[in-house]
């Protein structure tokens, strides 16, 4: 102390680097230290508590940042984990969409062969409709030839005697008809 | 073609005439007659049937035709019908006067269709065997229908007796 004090009061005008009484040095001095005392003793627990809780913030922003990285290997090594499963995926939709194709196939074979079937036997129900409608418009055109030739041969027969006959023979058998 | 109010309406007139000059029986026995040789006669139906002749004219032709063949009724009645322009129909008309006296009378109406005329010989046995199946005295009106080819058929009431040669060859034709 005694050597600081002289350090202060050393290399002034007067030898000394402070002017005026020594008792200012040591009133300065001594409220100095009390300011400092009254700083320390009001303003230490304050600032001990700004350091705590800037302690638990950088604690807790520490924990998060582990959390998320925590996370994000977890996130990873699931990723990693799936890898192997979109391969199997990939495999599974790849001989489903050969299977499809497969029965796909199949089927349409099936079919055409189904309609292949349809399409003969259709013709084949044609053919004979065809045929018989033609054996029945030759029918029909027979029968219209024959009645007609009939109906001539039976017109040109008819004389007076014969339509006296047919009215008799109508007369006599009324009895009957009614 | 004549409506069947008209044919009604000449009917009544006919009956009605007939009726009061007391002659109906005979009145409608000459019609009948008249009635055969317009419909067996291509001519005389032209001529009487023929629109575009003068009214005088066909009141001539038949004048003409019945002087002193019927009564004087009957003349005048068959004038009043050509004259009015329903000579087509005269055979329709004298079909109608037969009918009303005959159910005037009781008597049951057939219509005998056929491909020739029928003597009167033939229109008394038939109606004579139609009265025996039915019951009751029956009267009957010739009308001449060459499409029939041959044979007969009698309408009576609602009852047709087909006995035709086109009804023969069209049951024929149906069975082919």
């Amino acid at each position: 102390m005694y050597v600081f004090l002289n350090s202060i009061l050393a290399s002034g005008d007067n030898g000394r680097h402070l002017a005026g009484d020594i008792k200012e040095v040591y009133w300065g001095s001594a409220a100095f230290f009390i300011l400092l005392g009254l700083i320390v003793w009001k303003g230490g627990p304050k600032i001990k508590e700004l350091m705590n809780k800037r302690t638990e913030s950088i604690r807790t922003e520490i924990y998060d940042s582990e959390k998320q990285k925590t996370e994000a290997m977890s996130a990873l090594h699931q990723s990693a984990g799936d890898m192997p499963d979109l391969g199997q995926e990939r495999s599974r939709i790849r001989k489903e969409a050969l299977d499809t194709a497969k029965k796909l196939k199949t089927d349409l074979g099936v079919k055409a062969v189904d309609d292949a079937k349809a399409i003969v036997a259709k013709g084949q129900s044609d053919c004979e409709n065809l045929r018989r409608q033609a054996s029945a418009d030759l029918a029909t055109e027979l029968a219209a030839i024959t009645r007609d030739t009939t109906e001539a041969v039976v017109i040109n027969d008819i004389d007076s005697q014969t339509q006296i006959d047919l009215i008799d023979s109508y007369i006599d058998n009324i009895g009957q008809m009614v | 073609m004549t409506s069947s109010n008209v044919i009604a309406g000449y009917s009544a007139a006919l009956y009605s005439v007939a009726s009061s000059e007391g002659e109906l029986d005979s009145v409608k026995s000459q019609l009948n007659s008249v009635a055969d040789a317009f419909n067996s006669n291509e001519d005389l139906r032209s001529a009487l049937s023929d629109r575009l002749l003068p009214p005088a004219t066909r009141n001539q032709i038949v004048d003409d035709l019945l002087a002193g063949k019927t009564s004087d009724v009957t003349k005048a009645l068959v004038g009043m019908i050509v004259s009015a322009g329903h000579g087509s129909a005269f055979p329709d008309i004298v079909g109608s006067f037969v009918e009303r006296t005959a159910s005037g009378k009781g008597h049951k109406f057939a219509t005998v269709k056929s491909a020739v005329a029928l003597s009167e010989d033939q229109k008394a046995r038939l109606a004579k065997a139609l009265s025996a199946s039915i019951g009751s005295e029956v009267e009957i009106q010739n009308v001449v229908e060459p499409g029939l080819v041959g044979g007969v058929v009698t309408l009576i009431g609602d009852k047709v007796i087909d006995g035709s040669l086109r009804n023969k060859l069209d049951k024929m034709k149906d069975s082919f």
